[in-house]
Parts: C-alpha cells; sequence; structure tokens
C-alpha cells in the first residue's frame, strides 16, 4: 500500500504534470469566465491530444480545466449575472446582487472558496467511499427518481418564498419549456408548433442565459438609456468617483462574514456530493437543492436573493461538490452520470483503460495518481483564482456603458458556440423576451429554470414507472426509498410553515 | 387602479389563459398514443398547476381588496419598471440581436460584432464619445475573434465578408 | 546574398509549381482544395461516435492534404447536424459522420429537407452489432430460456432500449415478428441507463452496443446472450448470434462518412481514398483497437454504398410492419 502510494505520488506529482495542471486550471478559470463556454467544451476540444500525452500528464491537463471551469463559470456569474456554465445559474442571483451594491471581491472570494471547500469535500468522498455510495446510486430505478425529482419540486416551491403561488406557475413553465420535442416514450415529435428546429427540445444553455442574462442585460439596457435620455451624463468627476468610490480594501472577505459563510457551504458541499453521485441529476440541480435548504436553514433567511454571501457560498459549493462524486459511478460501474463524465470516459478509452469495475484494479497506480492530481488540482485553483481575483474584480467594476454590450454580445456568440446550433440563439433570444416578461410581472426565475432541469428526468421516470407497473399508479410507491422521499418532503413542508409561522 | 393590483391581475390572467389555452391544445392537438399513460401527461399537469395558480393569484387578490390591505399585495420589495426604457431597449437589444445574428451568418463575425456593438455603446452609453465609438468596438470584435475562431474553432457558415 | 537568391528561387518555383497544379485541376474534375474539412457528427461529446471521428481527424488529415475538425451538433436530435451539412457549399469540405438512425430512419419517420437518397456514403468505417444482455443472476441466460420464458408469460419481461426505433430498438421490434413473442418496452435515455437499471436489477434485459459492456461482461456482472449480427462480435466471441439460434433475425448498423449527393463524384472519391489511407496507417490502427473503435476492416465508397442501400430497404420495411400494427 505504501508502495503503491509512494509510485502514485511520485506520477502525480512529476514537474511536467505539475505543469498542466496549471495550464489546464488557467484555461478553464478563463473559458469558464465567458458566458456560454464551459470546462466541458474545452475537455472534449482537448481530447484528440490525450492520444499524444502521458496518461498522468493528459488527466492533469482535464482535471485542471475542469476544475477552473466550474470556479470560471461563477466569475461570470457574479461580475455581469451572466452564468458562464449551467451549475453557475445559482451562483448569479446573489452573487450579481452583491456585486451590484460594490461588493465583487468579497462575492468572488466566498465563491472561490467554497467551490474549493466543496470540490475537496467531494473528491474525499470519491476517494475514500466511491464504492459503497456508488452502490445506493445504483439502487434507484424510475420509481425513486421519480420520487427525488417530486421532492425536489416541492423544495422550489418551498424556496419562493411569500410568492408560492407564482413560484409554482414558474415552475409549471419551466416543466413546459422542457416538454417541447421529442416525447422520450413514443419518440413523437410534440409542442413544436410546426418548427422542424424545435424537433430536438430546447437546450440548457440557451435557457438559462436566456432567463437570467439576457434579461438581466436588457434591464440594465433600459436603465442606461433612461440615464442617457436625462442626460444624467457621468461626466469625467462622476467616473472617477465610480472607480474610485470602489475601494477594494474595503471589499475585503472578513475572517468573520467567512465563518458565517461556512455552514452553507457544508450544506452545499453534503448536497452537491450526493446530487453529483446520482446519475444524470446534474450540476444545477445541485446548486439549486443546496441554495434553498442553505436559506431555510440560514440565520438570515431573508438576505437570499439579495445579495447574501450564503446564497452565494451554498450555491458554489453545491456546484462544485458534483466535481468529484460525479465520477462515482463512472469508476464503479463506467456510467458516466454527467456530460463531463462522459467525456472522462472518453479520455481513459483513448489512453487505453476502460472505466468500469476493474478499471481500479488494472490500473491502480494511475488512478491513485489521479486521485492526488484530484486533490492537488484544487489548491492550483485556489491560488490561481485568488491570484487572478483582484483583475476579476475590477473588470467587475469597468463602465456599464461599455461592459453591457460586450457581455451581450459575448452570450449571443457564446451560446452559439456551445453546440454550434443556430436555434439556440433564436431559443436564447425568446428565454430572454420570456425572463423580461416574466420579471415585469413580478415572478421569480429560479423555480422556472430548476422546472426546466427536472421536468424531463421527472417525466421519463414517472411514466417508465408507470411502464414497469403497468398502468398502476400504485407502484409509485412500491419502494422504500421513494416513501422515504416523499416523507421528508411532507415533514420539510410541516417544518418550513412551522418556521415561517413562527417567525411571524 | 394601483399599480400593483394591476400588475398581479395581468399575471393572473397571463397565467390562467396559458394554462386554458394549454388543455385546448390538448384536446385538439394530435398525440401520438403512448403506452398506459397518454403522452400528455406531464404537459397536462403543468397547466392544472398553471390554472390552479392563477385561481390563487386572483383569490389573493380578492381577500387583500376586501381587506383593504391592498398595500401589502405582490411580492414584497418588487422593482418598479421604467416601462419606456425596458421597451426602447428589447427593441434596440433583442430584435438588434436577431439582425445582428442573421448578419453573423451571412455576412461575417466580425464585421458583424463591429457595427452591433458600436450602435448598441452609441444608443446606450450615457457617455459615449467619438473616440470611444472608434476604438471600443473594433476591440470587442478582435477579442470575440480571438476567443471563437482561434481559440474555440467556432463553425460558421463561409462569411462572405470577414 | 547567396542565401538570399536561393529563397528567391525557391520562392518562385513554389508559385510556379501551385500554379501549375492549379492549372492541373482546373483542367480535370473538381478537386479538393486546402480549406480545413469539417467532420460533422449529429451527437454529442464524448460518445463512441467522436472517439471514431476523432481518430480518422488524427490521422486522415495528412492524406488529404489539410486539417480536419471535429464538429458536434447534437441540436434538434441531430437534424441540426444533418442541415448543416446538407446545407453547406458542395465542395466536400463539410462531412458527415453516423449511423442509420439519423439518415435512414429519421428521414423516413420526421418532414426533412432530404431524402434518404441524398445522402452518399464514401467510408463503410464498421459495423456496430446490437446486443442482447441480462443481469448475471438473472433466471435467463440464453436466447432459449428468454424466448421460452416470454411465450409462457407473454408481456412480463420488461426490456430496456434507448429510443425508440433506434438502432437497438428495430432488432427487437424484428425478432418478435419473427417469434411472435412480447415484451414490454422501456425507452430510456441511452445504453448507460439502460446499463445502470439492468445492473440495479429494474429491468429483465436490455440492447446495447458491444463495446460498452464489455468490462461488465468480462467481470461477470453482466451476461450477453444475443448478438443480432451474421458473426460473431469481435470483443464479445463467446456470445451466440441469434442467427445460430435459430431466429433468422440479424440486423448490424453500418457507421458510415457521408457526403451530401451534390458534392462532385471526384471529390467523394478523393475524400474516401484519403480517409481510408489514413486510417490504414499504424497509429490509427492502434488508436482504435485502444479504443475498441473496430475500425479494422474499413472498406470504400462501392462497399459503403451498398451498405446503404441494404440498409435502407430493411429499416423502411421494419417501419413499415410497425405502421400496419
Amino acid at each position: 500500500m505504501l508502495d503503491l502510494i509512494i509510485q502514485a505520488s511520485q506520477l502525480a506529482f512529476h514537474p511536467y504534470v505539475l505543469m498542466y495542471v496549471f495550464l489546464g486550471v488557467l484555461l478553464g478559470i478563463t473559458l469558464g469566465a465567458i458566458p456560454g463556454l464551459s470546462g466541458d467544451m474545452a475537455i472534449a476540444l482537448l481530447l484528440p491530444f490525450v492520444f499524444f500525452l502521458e496518461p498522468a500528464m493528459a488527466m492533469g491537463l482535464l482535471v485542471g480545466i475542469y476544475k477552473g471551469g466550474l470556479f470560471g463559470g461563477s466569475i461570470s456569474a457574479i461580475s455581469f449575472g451572466v452564468p458562464g456554465t449551467p451549475g453557475a445559474a445559482a451562483t448569479s442571483i446573489d452573487g450579481y446582487q452583491a456585486k451590484l451594491k460594490g461588493k465583487p471581491s468579497k462575492a468572488l472570494h466566498t465563491a472561490l472558496y467554497s467551490s474549493v471547500i466543496g470540490d475537496t469535500t467531494s473528491d474525499l468522498v470519491l476517494i475514500f467511499i466511491a464504492v459503497p455510495l456508488a452502490a445506493i446510486a445504483l439502487t434507484f430505478g424510475p420509481i425513486e427518481f421519480f420520487a427525488l425529482y417530486a421532492f425536489s419540486l416541492i423544495l422550489i416551491a418551498a424556496l419562493s418564498q411569500g410568492v408560492v403561488a407564482k413560484g409554482l406557475a414558474v415552475a409549471a413553465i419551466g416543466i413546459l419549456l422542457a416538454m417541447i420535442g421529442r416525447d422520450p416514450i413514443t419518440g413523437a415529435v410534440r409542442m413544436t408548433f410546426g418548427i422542424p428546429g424545435l424537433a430536438g427540445g430546447l437546450s440548457l444553455i440557451p435557457v438559462l442565459i436566456g432567463i437570467f442574462a439576457i434579461s438581466e442585460v436588457v434591464f440594465q439596457g433600459a436603465k442606461l438609456w433612461r440615464r442617457k435620455v436625462d442626460k444624467i451624463m457621468d461626466d469625467v468627476a462622476n467616473q472617477a468617483s465610480l472607480l474610485q468610490g470602489y475601494d477594494i480594501s474595503k471589499d475585503k472577505l472578513t475572517w468573520a462574514e467567512f465563518k458565517f459563510t461556512l455552514k452553507a457551504t457544508y450544506i452545499g458541499a453534503a448536497v452537491g456530493t450526493f446530487i453529483g453521485a446520482l446519475p444524470g441529476a446534474g450540476q444545477s440541480l445541485a446548486a439549486f437543492m443546496s441554495y434553498g435548504l442553505a436559506q431555510r436553514f440560514s440565520k438570515r433567511p431573508e438576505d437570499f436573493g439579495k445579495g447574501s454571501l450564503e446564497g452565494i457560498a451554498s450555491a458554489e459549493s453545491g456546484n462544485s461538490a458534483t466535481a468529484g462524486s460525479t465520477f462515482i459511478p463512472l469508476f464503479a460501474f463506467g456510467i458516466p452520470g454527467s456530460a463531463t463524465a462522459a467525456l472522462f470516459g472518453a479520455a481513459f478509452i483513448l489512453m487505453g483503460m476502460t472505466p468500469g469495475p476493474s478499471l481500479l484494479s488494472d490500473n491502480t497506480e494511475i488512478i491513485y495518481a489521479l486521485f492526488f492530481t484530484l486533490i492537488f488540482a484544487n489548491l492550483v485553483n485556489l491560488v490561481l483564482g485568488k491570484l487572478l481575483l483582484p483583475y476579476y474584480s475590477r473588470i467587475a467594476m469597468i463602465q456599464p456603458g461599455y461592459m453591457i454590450p460586450a457581455v451581450f454580445i459575448l452570450a449571443i456568440i457564446g451560446t452559439y458556440a456551445a453546440n454550434n446550433s443556430t436555434m439556440d440563439v433564436w431559443v436564447l433570444l425568446f428565454a430572454g423576451l420570456l425572463g423580461i416578461t416574466l420579471k415585469l410581472l413580478s415572478f421569480p426565475l429560479a423555480p422556472l429554470v430548476l422546472g426546466f432541469i427536472i421536468g424531463p428526468g421527472a417525466e421519463r421516470a414517472l411514466r417508465q414507472s408507470m411502464i414497469m407497473g403497468g398502468g398502476d399508479w400504485w407502484v409509485l410507491v412500491k419502494s422504500p426509498i421513494a416513501i422515504g422521499f416523499y416523507i421528508a418532503a411532507f415533514v420539510l413542508i410541516l417544518l418550513f410553515t412551522l418556521a415561517l409561522r413562527a417567525k411571524k | 387602479m394601483n399599480h400593483t393590483l394591476v400588475k398581479e391581475l395581468l399575471a393572473a390572467v397571463v397565467v390562467l389563459s396559458l394554462g386554458i389555452a394549454g388543455l385546448i391544445h390538448i384536446q385538439l392537438g394530435a398525440w401520438r398514443p403512448a403506452p398506459l399513460v397518454p403522452s400528455y401527461i406531464m404537459p397536462q399537469t403543468a397547466y392544472y398547476f398553471l390554472i390552479a395558480s392563477g385561481v390563487w393569484i386572483l383569490g389573493a387578490i380578492g381577500i387583500f381588496t376586501a381587506r383593504k390591505r391592498l398595500a401589502n399585495l405582490g411580492t414584497p420589495n418588487a422593482e418598479q419598471h421604467d416601462l419606456v426604457a425596458v421597451g426602447m431597449s428589447v427593441s434596440v437589444m433583442l430584435i438588434g440581436a436577431v439582425f445582428y445574428f442573421l448578419s453573423v451568418l451571412n455576412i461575417g463575425l466580425v464585421v458583424s460584432t463591429v457595427v452591433f456593438n458600436a450602435i448598441l455603446v452609441a444608443v446606450l452609453a450615457p457617455n459615449a464619445s467619438l473616440k470611444t465609438l472608434a476604438t471600443v468596438p473594433p476591440l470587442v470584435g478582435i477579442v470575440v475573434w480571438l476567443l471563437f475562431v482561434k481559440l474555440i474553432g467556432m463553425t460558421l457558415p463561409t462569411p462572405l465578408l470577414f | 546574398m547567396q542565401i538570399k537568391r536561393a529563397k528567391i528561387a525557391t520562392a518562385v518555383s513554389a508559385a510556379f509549381l501551385t500554379c501549375a497544379a492549379g492549372l492541373a485541376t482546373a483542367d480535370s474534375s473538381p478537386s479538393l482544395g486546402n480549406d480545413p474539412i469539417r467532420i460533422v457528427m449529429p451527437y454529442g461529446a464524448g460518445g463512441s461516435t467522436d472517439i471514431t471521428a476523432r481518430i480518422i481527424a488524427a490521422n486522415a488529415a495528412e492524406h488529404c492534404g489539410t486539417r480536419i475538425d471535429v464538429v458536434s451538433m447534437p441540436g434538434a436530435g441531430g437534424m441540426e447536424g444533418l442541415q448543416f451539412v446538407a446545407d453547406a457549399t458542395p465542395n466536400g469540405h463539410t462531412i458527415l459522420m453516423a449511423d442509420y438512425s439519423a439518415t435512414i430512419t429519421q428521414t423516413l419517420t420526421e418532414e426533412t429537407d432530404w431524402e434518404v437518397e441524398d445522402w452518399s456514403p464514401i467510408v463503410h468505417l464498421t459495423d456496430w452489432k446490437p446486443t442482447v444482455y441480462v443481469k448475471a443472476d438473472h433466471e435467463i441466460q440464453s436466447i432459449e430460456e428468454w424466448i421460452e420464458l416470454a411465450e409462457a408469460q407473454p408481456n412480463s419481461l420488461v426490456f430496456g432500449h434507448a429510443d425508440p426505433l433506434s438502432l437497438v430498438h428495430l432488432p427487437l421490434v424484428m425478432l418478435e415478428m419473427e417469434t411472435g413473442i412480447q415484451n414490454v418496452h422501456l425507452p430510456t435515455t441511452g445504453g448507460g441507463e439502460t446499463r445502470t437499471m439492468i445492473l440495479g436489477g429494474h429491468i429483465d434485459l436490455g440492447m446495447t452496443l458491444p463495446p460498452s459492456i464489455v468490462s461488465n461482461v468480462n467481470s461477470g456482472e453482466v451476461t450477453a446472450i444475443g448478438v443480432f449480427a451474421e458473426e460473431r462480435s469481435d470483443v464479445l466471441p463467446d456470445v451466440p448470434t441469434f442467427k445460430e439460434a435459430g431466429y433468422d433475425v440479424s440486423f448490424e448498423a453500418p457507421l458510415l462518412v457521408y457526403t451530401y449527393s451534390s458534392v462532385p463524384e471526384s471529390i467523394q472519391q478523393e475524400l474516401s481514398e484519403c480517409i481510408m489511407k489514413g486510417l490504414e496507417t499504424d497509429t490509427a490502427q492502434t488508436m482504435s483497437a485502444q479504443a475498441s473503435a473496430g475500425l479494422n476492416n474499413v472498406q470504400g465508397l462501392e462497399s459503403a454504398q451498398a451498405i446503404y442501400r441494404d440498409t435502407t430497404a430493411r429499416v423502411s420495411e421494419v417501419l413499415a410492419a410497425i405502421n400496419e400494427e
């Protein structure tokens, strides 16, 4: 065992490997910070190079890009309210508000620390309890998955505090948007209104960026235009004060603030690790669920949505905590649980390692080296992130008159580049318009995205369960795990109601 | 009529009509028969939820009006929007984006980006000057080109210009 | 001075050469230029087709004389990728790599701007052999046991497959037509989900392509019971075909590279040859073996077109039979 650890660490800490990790993290953060681009895309682009690299170096590069990309996504989420990756959408809710209140550095640092903590937790879980945890994930059939989705939907309803009716309505709209395209059971095209480009359904990236980013950018544009028309010109003195008024030394994350966000970070780490291990559940679900739970358990739930550092911490740690655990099904059973895991699986195959139960026993050294690299990349992410953050928070303070148009263009082209899809751009603009309309009528937007994310999974699970149960609705409560979820949902609603009563 | 009341009524009407229109679509549309549960089961549930929440919002308006506590209606600290400015910005940005992307596909990425960026800056930036108009848009064009064409290798139809 | 003159001389002769080359090609039929070639695959990144496409890109580039990029266009169920290739300038620089679900099944079942014949296959890369498998401790462990149980208790066995009418579903439909057995068809998101459900004991049988279950078969977690192919699969040599078991059902899925039919035939020929050359190199074969991509018997234009016609006929037959039901 000791021999193995020494050999693996020699592999993992080879200077070239370290260099590739650095390069990967740097690339990942930079790409992730661009709206619409994600680490996944960079990994896909680099797959061919995997052929030409030593496995340890290739792994270092890919792991670096992946982790850097996860954190990078939160940079544009906080700086411009544009989630760089789907997982960062929850971060943008509070992160962007915090930036608007002149606290970009605090927000970015909270994001960085919680991201690294969540990620490290998840990696440790992967390393130590990969096999037993994957066994739990594997016992989830359609019935259990439907219970999980129903449970998440209930949490969403509870999340939209005060306006539950509107939250429900918006979640329903999200589910409906997700139903556009091919019926998963019959394969028939439905709800496309005769538009052939919609046959494959709406993709996640344009809907997310449209709802969260385009609507926000257009509202910012409206404010700018009003100021221009009213001739509230930012004269030179005014401009200078805008930049000078932002004092980076006052925008430092204090130890007390950091400690206050820790609870939310831990909630996110736990939720993210669990959700990440479930095949198909995904980063954005993890982030939103952590956010909802952290709000419920927070001492200051009223700050959520208004720039709460806890909100950022929970979302970002939930998002990043999927990073390690998403490999659990891949390592233990060769089942990729997410797009990223699928890409890593492809890389393993290219390097002559077959993902699956024999992966660890056949390639013990390189996998242990990968474990070291996973942890080490978090350190690199922390250090590089910390070094780069001052520059990023300054970028966030650039004059909005120039920033808003540029961000708008980046969001459009970035969305196109993600899938090389023209349709995605039209969906993006439509989603933006929908987001603007809903905002004008003061609907909350987060439940829409959640409904959109879990809608297809919930439908598939429901209909698969019904097919397997021969059309009997009772099949939905025939699993102890499912019953557990329903009871947990019931208990949570009760707790929330009681807690709300007590507060009033 | 109070501003919030109008907004809430409008919200209820939008939600209700979406739900009802959807149910009609389920009745009239062609849905391929599916085994055991119909393929519109999820949309149908969503439409019921829409109608229920529409009724809920209407009910809330009724109760608040009856109790003369209209001030408490709606979302706490909802932002008041400047409708004229939003309309203006929607037409310049969103409709502009449609033309922008069409010209990216047909004329060329860099040219379209520089022009669209210049238009946006000219219309929106409160302190746009000729000097910034000459520097910022080309810079954005170069950045977009470097990132998406050089680094990412984005796939676009062969452009007419550049 | 000497060096400079030498340089000029080289430059001049190079210019002449390019001119000559240009003239030569202008005289004869149109040929491939130096712009990069894009292989469009109508699937998400990371799958087995992705790996194959990247093996082509890495090896065929030098033989085709230009860079090859792989573009993933999963939009609209893959239709967006096909549309992009169909709309591209017909100069052979935008080509498609796909199995028959995209070019044949979807073209026949959905409204599209093209017909099946509008796709000209140029390289026949490999044949995928749909394989039926069960969990190792399931009571069914062979084709015979499956058919027996399904005949005794119709609609009691749940069979998981990816999208309806996909290449891992049509063979099941054909077998049911041949034998008269009935199973519960359960569509899943793909091979990964099918395997999770099999391993978790949620469903009885599943269909997938051999490379994705090889490791599970070797570790004894699942048993592959039968292959819908003429011959056994190279990676699963112990698994019998359905023909061996006495059921005349075989439906291999060819993985093909296509150009749109408007591309001049001389270019199709040139592309076909340079891709073949690239894939015959040792590096390509090593990569293929490592990734179980099965590129050891790549066939050219004629074979590709023959198998495409053949597959079209069979798919139309099955679809017609389904519609009659």
